[in-house]
C-alpha cells in the first residue's frame, strides 16, 4: 500500500517528465520553424555567395551585395538573425569594400 | 499540499498526458531529424571553388598560352598554408624538359587529392589539363600543362 506521501512524490515525478519533455517538444518546435525558414544556413550561404564573387571577380570590377556583409582581410563575414559565418577567399588583388544602405559595394583592383 | 480523491485525479490527468506525449515524441523527433537535416545542412561549394582556383592559377601563370619556364604558382593566389593546394607542371612536347611547382607543403591536401573519396574527408580536388607554348631560353616549344588544386575548408562544408 502506498502511503499519501507516495502519491504526491509519484505526481511531482511525473509532473516533472511531462515538464522536461514539453520543453524539449518547446525546443524542437523553435528550432524547425528556425530550420525551415532557412535562418539557420542564410548567414553560411552570403558569406560563402561574398567569397566566391570575391574570388571570381577580375581587377577593375566593382559589385553590390545587398546582405549584412563584410569583405576584408582574406576573409567574407556575414550576419544573418544574429547568426554570423565566415569563408576565406584566395583573390589576391586589392579588395576594398565600403557599406552603402543595406549592403556592400566591393572593389577588386590589381 | 493536494490529498486523496483531488490528487488521485490530479495524478490520473498527468498520467493520460504523459501517455499522450509519449505517443507524439517520437513522431516529432523523426520529423525534426528528417527536416531539419535537409534545412541545416552545409553547403558544399568546394568543386566550384576548385574550378575558379584552377582558372585563376591558369590565368596567372600564362599570358595568351604562353608559359614562362620560370612561373611559379605560390604568387598566383592568397593562401593561409591550410585551406588550399596548388600544384601545376609543364611537359615539353619538343624535349625532354619538364618542370613543377608546388604551393607551401601541405602534404596532407596532397595525399588527400591523389587518394581521392576514399577517405571520408577528402578535400575537393581538380585536375584539369592544358596545351600551351613553353616559353624557354628565347624559344617557344609545345607543351602541356597540368594543374591539380585542392580545397580543405572540411569544418565549413561538410
Amino acid at each position: 500500500m502506498r502511503g499519501k506521501r507516495g502519491e504526491e512524490q509519484e505526481l511531482l515525478w511525473n509532473v516533472i517528465i511531462m515538464f522536461i519533455v514539453l520543453s524539449t517538444l518547446a525546443y524542437l518546435f523553435f528550432w524547425m520553424s528556425g530550420a525551415s525558414s532557412g535562418a539557420l544556413i542564410k548567414s553560411q550561404v552570403d558569406s560563402k555567395q561574398g567569397a566566391l564573387m570575391t574570388d571570381s571577380a577580375r581587377p577593375g570590377t566593382t559589385f553590390f551585395i545587398n546582405r549584412t556583409i563584410s569583405i576584408e582581410n582574406g576573409k567574407a563575414n556575414a550576419v544573418s538573425d544574429k547568426i554570423s559565418s565566415e569563408y576565406s577567399y584566395f583573390n589576391l588583388n586589392k579588395i576594398s569594400s565600403k557599406t552603402i544602405g543595406n549592403g556592400i559595394e566591393v572593389a577588386v583592383e590589381k | 499540499m493536494i490529498h486523496g480523491k483531488k490528487a488521485q485525479a490530479i495524478s490520473k490527468g498527468v498520467m493520460v498526458a504523459l501517455k499522450i506525449l509519449f505517443i507524439i515524441m517520437p513522431i516529432i523527433l523523426f520529423v525534426a531529424l528528417t527536416v531539419g537535416s535537409v534545412f541545416s545542412s552545409k553547403q558544399d561549394v568546394r568543386p566550384l571553388e576548385a574550378v575558379l582556383l584552377s582558372k585563376q592559377i591558369l590565368d596567372c601563370i600564362s599570358k595568351q598560352g604562353i608559359i614562362n619556364e620560370t612561373f611559379d604558382v605560390n604568387s598566383c593566389y592568397l593562401d593561409d598554408g591550410v585551406s588550399y593546394y596548388a600544384n601545376a607542371t609543364i611537359y615539353s612536347m619538343d624535349s625532354q624538359f619538364s618542370k613543377s611547382s608546388t604551393s607551401k607543403a601541405n602534404t596532407e591536401l596532397e595525399t588527400g587529392c591523389r587518394l581521392g573519396n576514399i577517405i571520408s574527408k577528402a578535400p575537393s580536388c581538380l585536375n584539369q589539363t592544358s596545351y600551351v607554348l613553353i616559353s624557354r631560353a628565347g624559344r617557344l616549344e609545345k607543351g602541356k600543362l597540368e594543374i591539380l588544386v585542392g580545397v580543405k575548408k572540411y569544418d565549413e562544408n561538410i
